[in-house]
């Protein structure tokens, strides 16, 4: 299994000479699997420097899977070249709005409207399909499986993870553990967080023993109580799940836009110093570098 | 009813509780409370599950095929760790914003006073469930008290006319209102709201409280028997109006599984009245 990110940045793109180590393009990993199956994780704005390397061996079938409809993780979709090229292939997995009840389509098709995109869906020339997906049912992709697992942001967000030939990946797409919204001396505070737990639980599950997390970490502890509730996770958040999950290497992602380099590196090293087992190996993601297992 | 009827009249059904207005207070209460991006979790879980129509909104959209979730959701405090805050904020907003029919409103059951009935029994079932069956997942039988007449709105607002009569009838007779339900128009509010609930994947437990609540036995599960006690309950206390004279026994089988006969549950229960009457003043406005 091959993967590589093309975009680590959450919220929105953050060019320059200070976030040039890690890159400023939102998410997007590319991943192909042992028997050639070219699946994307996210069409943010980095999915548009991935198109270029796509040009050479097209035509091809890309299984895009959308996260969740947040405008960092579908900008760049209207820039994957091959949707213009006849002979290439899209299957666009994600999805659907409960509060709209709108399918996975509509991420598209609302970005291709006559007012911001000079382009109409009708006249992409690629094979597009859509395929809107409910949590837990898996979809193969050649040898490949990809389960979709409901996180907590807030709007509808699918993990996924990717198993293949005995290789597995788990992408949280963006998550923030969910927190009990009582006191300790309300009467639903006990209930509240048994179904905390349960989802948790649920969550753990599906990610147990993947040899490849990469987790939403936007914030430091520090920052996280005015960021409460905006749906992602902690540096400590993450390295507690991939060690509860035993996991074997994690990837902390969704940079916050105003972190530049220097000091992504800086709150990085800080958490690490607060490690007390040594489980998995952990690394920040970065734009352009290639995992291989 | 014939297989054919049977599956027109749910379809009836079904399309007409889409249209279902929620209440009006909850709806006000809705817009101004998310108009703060601030707002409090728990007041929001507060207003939504003070409106029966609202609830069972959101849990059939929750528990609907579309997610599939591996575990039936039956509370709305569920629902919120299930699909996040924001989502079911946004799910509130659109059943409180969407355009439905005018709520239809008839002399033999006011709607205020099937709401405090509602009320009543849901904050009832809750206490009975928590402090006397010492369950931990009290919600989920506020949930269905609140909800285990829902079949009684969908009938005011579907049939006012048939329904009002047998209503009248059931008065006059002194009979049981199921019975009148089945002779006039071939199916118990119970049923009708337990076979939309079925219809729309609720949970199983719920499901079946709200099909048989109104025939509690001494095998019948946790949640039926706290729905059917506090449903006792409340209309010996006389808090609100179920549309049914005919006040059930709180039988031995009640007594012995709950560990305290009618007047000691009632003796427990002096705040009830005014917890509903807050209740109440979250969804409608005092007429």
């Amino acid at each position: 299994m091959k993967l590589r990110f093309w975009g680590v940045r959450g919220s929105i793109p953050s060019p320059g000479p200070k976030t040039v180590r890690y890159g400023g393009n939102t998410t997007c990993l590319e991943i192909w699997t042992d028997d050639g199956e070219l699946i994307i994780l996210d069409a943010g704005t980095g999915i548009f420097p991935l198109a270029q390397t796509l040009l050479e061996k097209m035509p091809v079938h890309a299984h895009i899977f959308n996260t969740h409809s947040h405008w960092d993780h579908i900008q760049g979709l209207p820039f994957f070249i091959p949707l213009f090229v006849p002979g290439n292939k899209a299957t666009i997995y994600g999805a659907c709005d409960p509060v709209s009840g709108n399918s996975i389509e509509e991420i598209l098709q609302v970005q291709l409207q006559y007012r911001f995109f000079p382009i109409r869906e009708s006249e992409l020339n690629a094979k597009i399909e859509y395929v809107s997906l409910r949590e837990g049912e898996s979809v193969s992709i050649g040898n490949a499986l990809v389960t979709p697992v409901l996180m907590n942001h807030p709007v509808v967000n699918f993990g996924y993870r990717i198993d293949n030939a005995g290789k597995s990946l788990f992408f949280t797409g963006d998550h923030e553990p969910s927190y009990n919204i009582y006191e300790p001396e309300d009467d639903e505070h006990a209930m509240y967080q048994m179904l905390i737990e349960q989802k948790n639980r649920s969550i753990l599950e599906r990610m147990c023993g993947v040899d490849v997390l990469v987790a939403d970490a936007s914030y430091t502890e520090d920052e996280y109580p005015a960021k409460k509730g905006w749906g992602h996770g902690t540096f400590d958040t993450c390295i507690q799940m991939a060690e509860d999950a035993k996991v074997r290497q994690l990837f902390l992602t969704h940079h916050e836009p105003t972190r530049d380099d220097e000091a992504l590196e800086a709150v990085f090293s800080k958490s690490l110093e607060k490690r007390t087992i040594q489980g998995c190996e952990i690394e920040l993601a970065r734009e352009g570098v290639l995992v291989e297992w | 009813m014939t297989a054919h009827m049977d599956e027109e009249f749910h379809r009836r059904l079904s399309a007409m509780v889409e249209s279902m207005p929620a209440f009006p207070e909850s709806v006000h209460q809705i817009m101004s409370m998310t108009a703060d991006i601030n707002c409090s979790p728990k007041d929001l879980v507060k207003v939504i599950e003070s409106d029966p129509i609202m609830t069972m909104k959101i849990l059939k959209l929750v528990n609907s095929a579309f997610f599939a979730l591996s575990r039936n959701v039956a509370s709305v405090q569920h629902a919120l760790v299930y699909l996040g805050l924001n989502t079911v904020k946004n799910l509130a907003i659109s059943i409180a914003t969407v355009d439905s029919l005018p709520r239809q409103s008839i002399p033999e059951l006011p709607m205020s006073a099937f709401l405090t009935h509602s009320l009543a029994t849901a904050s009832m079932a809750q206490h009975l469930a928590k402090d006397f069956l010492h369950l931990q997942s009290f919600s989920d039988h506020f949930v269905a008290g609140l909800l285990h007449d829902f079949g009684k709105a969908v009938f005011v607002q579907f049939e006012p006319a048939t329904y009002a009569m047998v209503l009248n009838e059931a008065r006059e007779t002194q009979s049981p209102l199921p019975q009148i339900e089945m002779e006039r128009m071939g199916i118990t509010c119970a049923e009708a709201g337990a076979m939309l609930a079925e219809s729309w994947q609720l949970p199983p437990a719920l499901i079946d409280s709200i099909r048989t609540h109104v025939d509690c036995n001494e095998n019948s599960s946790d949640m039926t028997l706290t729905v059917a006690a506090a449903n006792t309950v409340v209309k010996a206390m006389n808090l609100g109006n179920s549309g049914n004279p005919h006040v059930g026994d709180f039988q031995d089988f009640m007594r012995r599984r709950l560990g305290s006969d009618l007047e000691g549950i009632i003796g427990k229960m002096d705040a009830l009245s005014d917890e509903v009457h807050d209740m109440q003043n979250m969804v409608q406005s005092a007429p």
